[in-house]
């Protein structure tokens, strides 16, 4: 007996077969698409990309609420920029007067243009960003850091840092919700004690729990060089797959 | 002016109270910088990680000081997630927190510290961007951790308290990043207006959330250096932090 799988699973292991590539070349990409939006001009070329990568990271991705999430603090900086650009420009489209207050606003519809230009290559950039964040795992992503001589200190206080966020992220959390249950958050003043208890008992709880790491792990023979994956030579499918993806992104560009 | 300060008030406040129930600290996203701005503090951030690596290098020689710094890079990570409400508007944002790394790790330090917290928080959050991610550094790790140092050490060797002079290191990093970034915005996103004005309307347009959140991430300062001076002051001592010990916090 068959079953059949829905069509959004198909597409996200077709999607899932992205992750082999090459992390070098994924970076590459990365870099690449952005750097076309970063110098594209016209809003048509950003929107493209934009609505490619979210229907993929819709389709990657199992609950669609994570990609709106990662999408909320761009969407707040955007918007407010969108409104500030619409204030200057010379194409009037209409003005609003306060009289209560004695001003008046003027919008400018070349000066929304521009701004709605800026927040797709925003959206665009963050969408690209956040694909292949998720085609990326963390250590590959440091390995390929690595072959691209980045900093060595960089890279290891990067794994140390991600090695304990979580652990760091989980205490602070819990403090937090201990806090505010006995309203620790229900005064301005409180608050900011608070928050302010919560980060000095975090700080002193790093400056413990790293002499405790330098000590573990120096008796397990750490000498002050965490070892890392060597990725190795190219291979020609990631190069020639690099290579139409970018190609792609020209032809889309150049539209 | 007023009309710019109304316009500010007036759409951060419609932005954030309708649109959304959380407002964040004020990184600059991804593809808002043309590519020449964002190559150019990319620039301007290069001799700040080149010295602060050097530094790396002979500190680590001590095998504590690696985990030391992943541990606050982790750390400041952390705590740009904790929602803080933010009274004016009503919403949550997050303070930097690059105040303490830099009196603790020192300024050069805290600027590599502040490069791998935001290339996390890029990465894991989408707060802020890999393009931006010079222009976001050049402000939160630069200028906020050099003014948290020198504001600290000036206030300390004129002799004022440590919850005082910690709550102005933080009050002013917090303010001096978030006009950094106002500056870094208006240049990029300016086209062929002119910069000052752009400069106010982004810079007023931000104040509803970051003026409050500039005292949070000051008093939070002064909270964090007096609760260490009275559990563990040898490490203020050790660090330069305290003249004595048994010195009044």
């Amino acid at each position: 007996m068959r079953f059949r799988i829905p069509m959004k699973s198909r597409l996200r292991e077709r999607l899932q077969r992205f992750k082999k590539l090459d992390p070098r070349m994924k970076i590459f990409s990365a870099f690449t698409c952005i750097c076309f939006l970063l110098v594209s001009k016209d809003f048509f070329f950003p929107a493209v990309i934009f609505v490619f990568f979210l229907i993929c990271l819709f389709i990657l991705v199992q609950r669609p609420e994570t990609v709106l999430n990662q999408l909320r603090e761009p969407i707040f900086v955007i918007m407010v920029l969108i409104f500030i650009k619409s204030l200057s420009g010379k194409e009037e489209i209409f003005s609003m007067t306060f009289p209560f207050l004695k001003m008046s606003f003027t919008f400018y519809s070349d000066g929304f243009i521009e701004g709605m230009t800026i927040a797709a290559r925003a959206m665009a950039s963050v969408a690209v960003v956040f694909f292949f964040k998720e085609m990326t795992s963390f250590f590959e992503f440091l390995s390929a850091l690595s072959w691209y001589k980045v900093p060595r200190e960089i890279v290891e206080i990067l794994i140390f840092a991600d090695r304990f966020i979580f652990q760091l992220t989980e205490k602070a959390t819990k403090i937090y919700i201990s806090q505010r249950n006995r309203l620790g958050y229900s005064g301005v003043k409180k608050g900011f004690i608070s928050f302010g208890i919560l980060f000095g008992t975090l700080f002193m709880r790093i400056l413990e729990q790293s002499e405790k790491v330098a000590l573990s792990m120096s008796l397990r023979g750490y000498d002050g060089k965490l070892p890392l994956e060597s990725l190795g030579k190219l291979s020609k499918r990631d190069i020639i797959f690099t290579a139409v993806f970018i190609l792609i992104i020209v032809w889309f560009y150049k539209l | 002016m007023r009309k710019t300060i109304f316009f500010g008030f007036s759409s951060l406040g419609i932005l954030v109270i309708f649109f959304l129930d959380e407002a964040y600290g004020m990184h600059i996203s991804d593809g808002i910088l043309p590519l020449e701005w964002a190559f150019f503090w990319y620039l301007v951030l290069i001799p700040f990680i080149v010295y602060g690596i050097k530094q790396i290098r002979v500190k680590t020689k001590e095998l504590l000081w690696k985990p030391l710094l992943g541990l606050s890079a982790a750390l400041v990570f952390a705590i740009s997630c904790m929602p803080l409400p933010v009274p004016i508007v009503g919403t949550c944002s997050h303070p930097c927190g690059t105040s303490i790394s830099a009196i603790f790790l020192g300024p050069f330090v805290s600027v590599v510290v502040a490069f791998c917290a935001l290339l996390l928080q890029a990465l894991f959050l989408a707060h802020g961007g890999l393009s931006t991610l010079g222009a976001n550094t050049v402000s939160m790790g630069v200028i906020g951790s050099f003014l948290a140092y020198f504001t600290y050490r000036i206030m300390r060797e004129i002799g004022i308290r440590i919850p005082i002079a910690g709550f102005f290191s933080g009050l002013v990093a917090d303010w001096a990043t978030y006009a950094t970034t106002s500056m870094q915005i208006a240049l990029g996103i300016r086209g062929e207006n002119e910069f000052f004005p752009l400069f106010w309307k982004v810079a007023i347009a931000f104040i509803p959330t970051q003026l409050p959140i500039g005292i949070a991430e000051g008093a939070m300062t002064a909270t964090v250096l007096t609760l260490i001076y009275q559990r563990r002051p040898e490490i203020l001592l050790l660090k330069n932090l305290v003249h004595e010990k048994g010195e009044k916090p």
